[in-house]
């Protein structure tokens, strides 16, 4: 028995000691290359001067950076990641770094009313500019601006509106951003279904088309944070991987 | 004996001289409007099960992202080393204070390396544009984005009503260029970012928050001074 031991099983016995071994070595390599190719990216993006987004998978964080400086972090409710159920293989993000090919569209903006001098206070007017030629500050309440008034009408759109967009990039990705409050009631589930409905479908469309459907990712925010990534997208906006140091 | 009597018992031939039973009456026919309806809802509920079952084959399945295996890089791609490439990175950075603007919350940012050193309440462009009827000419008033740089700073400026101000305000334009000096509009300091852009105070704090400018970031007068006082000429701004 103790030879069929010695003879047999000890080569086993040696094999988690082997896994033990090699695995983190390699596993340090892989991640010092990652790390190196992030890095890379992110210099490049850093020197173009533009704006650039940074995601990192760990952290279900969407940085906003520019020159190396993060101004602001979208917090990700949940980010997955998605491919349609034909793809077969590893789940693996294509690329390290990624450029914007969506067209940004032009925002709706509000026009500005310009004042009739009909509707102007004669005298508050007056009393102004005089001030104002002494370089003090009026007295009283001042007018309601063109500003303010444009201001108070951009108020009355609700903040809390559900938002979605999706942004393609190349190499294939898609970010599907879902500016949205958390799943909380009948309708959000409702909504939720209704998105899945609706890739699906388009999935199967392009599959139909020839066409291999690109992986995604599905990122859900706050709608003021989708307003804001909204905001801040500009035509061929790099999007990075983010890589943490090597252990 | 037993058996074959039990066997006859159940027997209902003619032979038993029992009377004939009927045959059984088939089931009544449903009415016209409701076998409609029923072919309706059962084809409905198929096309409806096809149509579900049609999305989720041709969908997409999820894995939350940290799954995911990281992406191969291209081992020719990076020739520098972690090191270098960290220490580019690092030259890039502001080294003293810088400003961030938040445009679409209305906050401005006094940074020092990675710590808020100052949060305020701000204001920037109302993102809206202006039309001279008369002229045609048209102005967008949005604060731009990017990064820019203090150019200069300017103790109890004195501001230069552009023609905007003038069309806006229904007024005609002056004869004398020395009319549109405005020397209250700006508050008590002004830092000049380039192309008619500026950090300043502002007659209307009450409005501090909304989006009400033309293009300039307006600060109330106390965190305006915070701002002059740690943000010499060459101080970073970035504005989104």
């Amino acid at each position: 028995m103790n030879a069929f031991v010695s003879r047999h099983l000890r080569p086993l016995l040696v094999l988690p000691w082997l896994m033990l071994v090699s695995a983190p070595a390699v596993s340090a390599g892989d991640a010092a290359l990652q790390r190196q190719a992030y890095l890379a990216a992110e210099l490049a993006a850093a020197k173009s001067k533009a704006f650039y987004l940074v995601f990192d998978p760990g952290a279900a964080a969407l940085d906003l950076k520019i020159e190396g400086v993060r101004v602001h972090r979208f917090a990700l409710e949940r980010a997955d990641f998605g491919r349609t159920r034909f793809s077969g293989g590893e789940r693996r993000w294509p690329a390290v770094s990624y450029t914007l090919t969506t067209e940004i569209p032009e925002p709706e903006r509000p026009r500005i009313e310009v004042q009739k001098q009909e509707d102007v206070d004669k005298a508050l007017d007056e009393a102004i500019k005089k001030a104002i030629a002494r370089g003090k500050k009026p007295a009283g309440e001042l007018p309601e601006t063109a500003g303010e008034k444009v201001a108070k009408q951009s108020a009355l759109e609700d903040p809390d509106a559900p938002l979605q967009f999706e942004l393609e990039f190349d190499p294939g990705l898609v970010l599907v951003v879902r500016g949205e409050p958390a799943a909380a009631g009948f309708d959000d589930y409702m909504r939720r279904f209704g998105h899945s409905l609706v890739e699906g479908w388009e999935g199967l469309l392009l599959r139909l088309g020839g066409h291999e459907p690109t992986p995604r990712i599905v990122a859900w925010l706050s709608p003021q944070d989708a307003r804001r990534l909204q905001k801040a997208l500009a035509p061929e906006l790099k999007l990075l991987l983010y890589a943490p140091p090597a252990p | 004996m037993h058996d074959a009597g039990d066997r006859r018992m159940n027997e209902t031939t003619p032979d038993d001289g029992l009377p004939e039973s009927p045959p059984p009456a088939p089931p009544p026919a449903l009415p016209r409007w409701r076998l409609v309806l029923k072919r309706v809802l059962v084809g409905t509920a198929a096309v409806m099960l096809g149509a579900l079952a049609l999305a989720w084959y041709g969908g997409y399945s999820y894995v939350p992202v940290a799954e995911v295996a990281p992406a191969i890089p291209d081992p020719a791609a990076g020739k520098s080393s972690i090191k270098q490439i960290e220490k580019g990175l690092a030259a890039l950075q502001p080294k003293g204070a810088y400003v961030v603007v938040d445009s679409a919350e209305n906050r401005l940012r006094l940074m020092r390396r990675d710590e808020v050193v100052l949060e305020a309440i701000a204001s920037a462009g109302t993102g809206a544009v202006l039309v001279d009827e008369a002229t045609g000419k048209t102005w967008v008033f949005e604060t731009p984005r990017g990064v820019r740089t203090v150019l200069g700073k300017k103790k109890n400026p004195c501001w230069r009503r552009p023609d905007w101000d003038y069309v806006e305000n229904g007024e005609p334009l002056p004869k004398d260029n020395s009319d549109r000096i405005d020397c209250a509009a700006l508050g008590k300091y002004a830092l000049f970012l380039g192309d008619g852009y500026m950090i300043h105070g502002t007659l209307y704090e009450r409005s501090l928050g909304m989006s009400v400018t033309h293009g300039c970031v307006r600060l109330g007068a106390k965190d305006l001074e915070t701002v002059w006082n740690a943000a010499p000429v060459g101080t970073k701004v970035y504005l989104y």
